[in-house]
């Protein structure tokens, strides 16, 4: 017996070469990149780094601002907030993606609070007794609802 | 002949094999590197400017904030004062306005109620215009009464002040100057340290620590600078004096500070460094200024 290649043979295996490269480098990546966008938009990390820049910025406006940020749709968190500090905990469908929480540090004062279940943020800033000796006082305002 | 046969056949066949393994850790090694590689690139490009959006941040609410940004609000002889919310004269005069900005105008004629506080002088006057309105102050415009009571003009610091800003577990240092004011190499200056809740599992000052028990001494100097600190600041000074030269405080301190705070410690002046302000002096001067804040997380 004789162990040749023929032409056919050879075609077959440039061909499936061809594909694994195809494959490797542009599909795989692709494919790659859609599922970690995905999957980092709705991360415990994206999302408590979103809340504590905005909790913070909110600050920026001078007299009153509310702001709107739901990040997803079928993720739900689990959200604490204590000493200028919020933790996210996501719930996905699978046990150790939920143990990937995120702790982020905003700027300005908010009362304590905990969030079960929730996929619906609402920060607000407002003046409180504007009437009142001086200028009155930024207040800060945080609610989440699913 | 048919063993020599069977036995090239066995070498192809384990070379064979021996190619497709080495092809499939490449795959594999491939993949894993193409994964790895995007999980690194979102991490970092999420954390690498951490803390200089924090800084951004906060400079941004320090220029709104009430507590440093001028308004034209205030008291009347210690009763509230909201004379400033009306905008005819008619709702005005009978507010007893103690207070009132300089720069207005009563129906396009400059007036100059704001010289004056008793009610007296101030009732003909009549407000016009107003700047602030429930709250609204002027964002971007610092109150240079605001700041001498908050931060430390002209002189270092480090007494934190807490006026409700600033990150948790973390350095706030803010810093204000008078571009204006600006003769050779000193400018008018504000300075201070914002407290900020600190929470044991966040703080981590290991590299300062460390860097300090590196430097420590214990030669016979360190004897003569304990009693001088002892006599100058008392025990810890004395410590601290015996222990540590300034310069390796500052070496330390250096260390443990992020890039964007190092500016604070090198004392250099900054005029392309943080955000433009205006600097609002009581006599109504208004001085081009920047507003530079550092933030160093002690993580």
């Amino acid at each position: 017996m004789k162990a040749s290649i023929t032409i056919s043979d050879f075609i077959g295996i440039i061909g499936i070469g061809l594909m694994v490269i195809l494959f490797v480098t542009q599909i795989i990546p692709t494919a790659l990149a859609t599922v970690i966008n995905k999957f980092s938009s709705y991360s415990a990390e994206n999302v408590a780094r979103q809340l504590s820049n905005l909790i913070t910025v909110s600050g920026s406006a001078t007299y009153k601002i509310d702001i709107d940020y739901a990040p997803a749709k079928d993720v739900v968190y689990q959200v604490s907030i204590d000493s200028r500090t919020i933790k996210v905990v996501p719930k996905f469908g699978v046990n150790y993606a939920d143990k990937s929480s995120s702790t982020q540090y905003f700027a300005v004062n908010l009362p304590s609070g905990q969030y079960t279940d929730v996929n619906s943020f609402l920060v607000g800033k407002s003046i409180f007794n504007p009437q009142q000796i001086g200028y009155g006082e930024s207040k800060y305002a945080f609610d989440a609802t699913k | 002949m048919r063993l020599m046969r069977q036995s090239n056949k066995g070498i192809v066949l384990t070379i064979s094999a021996v190619v497709e393994g080495l092809f499939f850790i490449g795959v594999i090694s491939l993949l894993f590197w193409l994964f790895i590689s995007q999980i690194l690139e979102i991490h970092n490009s999420a954390t690498e400017a951490n803390t200089e959006r924090h800084a951004i941040n906060l400079a941004n609410v320090l220029i709104s904030s009430e507590k440093l940004a001028y308004g034209e609000g205030g008291t009347c002889n210690g009763v509230p004062y909201t004379c400033n919310h009306y905008t005819t004269s008619s709702t005005c005069v009978n507010a007893n306005c103690g207070w009132v900005p300089q720069d207005q105008s009563c129906y396009g004629t400059p007036y100059d109620c704001g010289h004056y506080t008793s009610s007296s002088s101030c009732t003909d006057a009549g407000c016009t215009s107003v700047y602030e309105k429930e709250g609204k102050i002027s964002r971007g415009i610092l109150d240079s009464s605001k700041l001498d009571s908050i931060f430390t003009k002209n002189s270092v610091s480090y007494e934190p002040k807490d006026i409700g800003m600033g990150y948790p577990n973390s350095l706030n240092l803010v810093k204000v100057v008078d571009l204006e004011s600006c003769q050779d190499t000193t400018c008018d200056m504000w300075m201070a340290v914002l407290s900020a809740p600190t929470t044991i599992e966040g703080l981590s000052v290991e590299k300062f620590t460390n860097c300090m028990s590196d430097t420590a001494k214990t030669d016979v100097g360190s004897v003569f600078r304990s009693i001088a600190g002892y006599y100058l600041g008392g025990p810890i000074v004395s410590a601290v004096a015996s222990l540590w030269d300034p310069w390796d405080i500052e070496e330390c301190v250096k260390n443990a500070v992020p890039e964007n705070v190092k500016s604070f410690f090198t004392g250099s002046l900054i005029s392309s460094e943080g955000l433009p302000i205006l600097i609002r002096y009581p006599n109504g001067d208004l001085h081009v200024g920047r507003i530079v804040v550092g933030v160093g997380e002690w993580v």
